[in-house]
């Protein structure tokens, strides 16, 4: 992990209220993983809004540039959207634990709800890379939703289910639907799992009841990052309270405690 | 001409004046990666109590202009994994520790000093957190009330060997009478200030920001307060003030000294930057070399009418 100064490289938006930003660091963009994540500041003279941001990696070309796409939501995400390009930020990462801990995944099935499929995405890449054949099953409300589609379309070796609540684009219907279909036709040893709390909730049970290895991504709210301040605690089975920016993102969805 | 840097703050040898605030920095490890802890002048630990406490469910923290809002609920693994992994931990860092403690009694108190007195680690002195609530009292904080922040003090330096130090509590109408309350039953020293309490509602949602509602605020927000507070203290105490409450930069912390602290404590600064702390003694030397301050200790108090 280190502290750096990053430089905008993009900052853009790609749909309504979401955006993507990308900045030169070579000393993260080297060493991430997937499931990583970057802890952010929005200006290091910025007294207003003095918390970093967490913001999961969603891709890097593993030398200069990795990439975030992020969500208007609180005043921390507006600030963000309105940094220029050419602009420094100061970056501490890249932290946690990343996706396939055990590294032993060779059937994978990613699952993603709306934009919480973006920490999957580097995994996406990372297992094409690998040689293996990955399945995505992707929902969102409606069409809006899925913007990050194009991107993981462009994976190789990847067969992607979509679906979309109000049938807008793909399939019309719930994800976890898509997902019982998926594992009731194929055998997965790793699924990885990434949404709203209630989605990963409902979601882990389904694969945990089939037996399949199963990890899920948290998003708590953060204020050192480093596991000393102890905000972004979850609950877990063994009846630990875990940081979940070290001891996290990435956990085991069987150990967690959902609230 | 160098700047003479070292303290000696009640008894405790530091190198240079800036700790940091307990709650803020861990037991140290995690931001040993960025620094050593043997620059600081010294790590004050996280609250130890005498058995596990599990802090506060659901969220913690809030954002807030300036400054944020914890309810974190003290959680610690209790005195006895301080005594067998922390302390020997940290004094293998070579720096001066000071091990903050928390009680809900002062039955507690006492039992968490005596494990330590009895234990072999290796630390400094004592910082008393005394804006925990006395459950035998109603749950009223033992910092809020001069009867009762006493009485911890005094039990606590019956069977203590070390410097004790009073953190004190702004949530007071007169900080004065409860500094002057420790400071007659022996208190060393005391450290001000802890967190304000504060709120923060979500106006979207409708909802309070922290699940436990009520929460204590900190960072720059904090400082005016911090600072009146420090030096209505200083105008009546004749033991040495450990001042904190918004420090960010060098700057901040000069203002603290003039305004009467000895030593000052850097806290939800650390999460704006890990290295805020050592950065802060570096420029605290330039700022002297600046001014033609030989020793450090001249700041203390030296606020100019």
């Amino acid at each position: 992990m280190t502290e750096v100064a990053g430089k905008i490289t993009f900052n853009k938006k790609i749909a309504k209220d979401i955006y993507k930003i990308c900045f030169k660091v070579p000393e993260i963009a080297k060493n991430v993983l997937p499931g990583q994540f970057v802890h952010l500041s929005l200006g290091n003279n910025n007294k207003e809004h003095i918390l970093r941001r967490p913001l999961s990696v969603y891709d890097t070309d593993n030398k200069n540039i990795i990439t975030f796409i992020y969500q208007l939501i609180g005043k921390g995400t507006k600030k963000l959207a309105k940094v220029c390009v050419g602009e420094e930020l100061s970056l501490l990462g890249p932290i946690g634990w990343f996706w396939n801990r055990n590294n032993n995944a060779t059937k994978p099935l990613l699952v993603g709800a709306g934009l919480g499929a973006a920490p999957l995405h580097i995994l996406a890449k990372k297992f094409s890379e690998k040689g293996l054949k990955i399945d995505l099953a992707i929902g969102a409300k409606n069409k809006d939703g899925l913007v990050l589609l194009h991107d993981f379309k462009n994976i190789e070796n990847i067969n992607i289910v979509a679906t979309t609540d109000d049938g807008s684009y793909g399939i019309k219907g719930f994800c976890t639907e898509a997902i019982k279909k998926l594992i009731a036709k194929n055998s997965y040893d790793y699924c990885a799992i990434c949404g709203p709390d209630f989605f990963m909730k409902t979601a882990s049970k389904i694969t945990l009841d089939r037996g399949i290895f199963t990890e899920v991504t948290t998003d708590k709210r953060m204020a050192c990052g480093l596991g000393a301040c102890l905000s972004c605690v979850v609950d877990t089975k063994s009846n630990e309270k875990k940081c979940s920016c070290i001891e996290g993102p990435i956990f085991n969805a069987a150990d967690i405690i959902w609230s | 001409m160098a700047v003479n840097m070292k303290i000696n703050f009640a008894g405790i040898e530091m190198k240079n004046p800036v700790t940091v605030a307990s709650g803020t920095f861990g037991q140290g490890k995690e931001y040993s990666q960025f620094f050593k802890l043997s620059e600081l002048g010294a790590v004050t630990t996280k609250g130890v109590s005498i058995v596990a406490w599990n802090g506060n469910p659901g969220i913690r923290i809030a954002e807030t202009p300036s400054g944020m809002l914890n309810s974190i609920g003290l959680q610690n693994k209790g005195v006895q994994n301080m005594i067998d992994k922390d302390l020997p931990w940290l004094k293998a860092q070579d720096t001066t520790v000071i091990v903050n403690i928390a009680g809900h009694s002062i039955r507690e108190y006492c039992e968490v000093i005596q494990a330590l007195e009895n234990s072999n680690a290796k630390f400094n002195a004592y910082e008393v957190n005394i804006s925990c609530p006395n459950v035998d009292k109603g749950g009223l904080a033992f910092g809020q009330d001069p009867k009762m922040a006493a009485e911890v003090i005094s039990h606590i330096k019956e069977i203590s060997t070390k410097p004790i130090i009073a953190k004190l509590s702004p949530n007071v109408t007169d900080i004065t009478q409860i500094a002057l309350a420790v400071q007659e039953a022996g208190a060393n020293a005391v450290s001000l200030i802890n967190t304000i309490l504060g709120m923060a509602i979500n106006a979207q949602t409708q909802t309070a920001d922290l699940t436990r509602i009520v929460g204590g605020l900190s960072g720059p927000a904090v400082k005016p307060i911090a600072l009146r507070m420090i030096w209505q203290c200083y105008q009546v105490l004749d033991i040495p003030i450990l001042g904190m409450g918004g420090i960010t930069n060098a700057e901040d912390a000069v203002e603290f000294m003039l305004a009467g602290a000895s030593a000052v404590a850097v806290g939800t600064a650390n999460f704006i930057n890990p290295c805020s702390s050592i950065n802060i003694i570096k420029d605290l030397e330039k700022y002297c070399i600046k001014h033609g301050i030989i020793n450090v200790s001249e700041l203390t108090g030296a606020l100019k009418s």
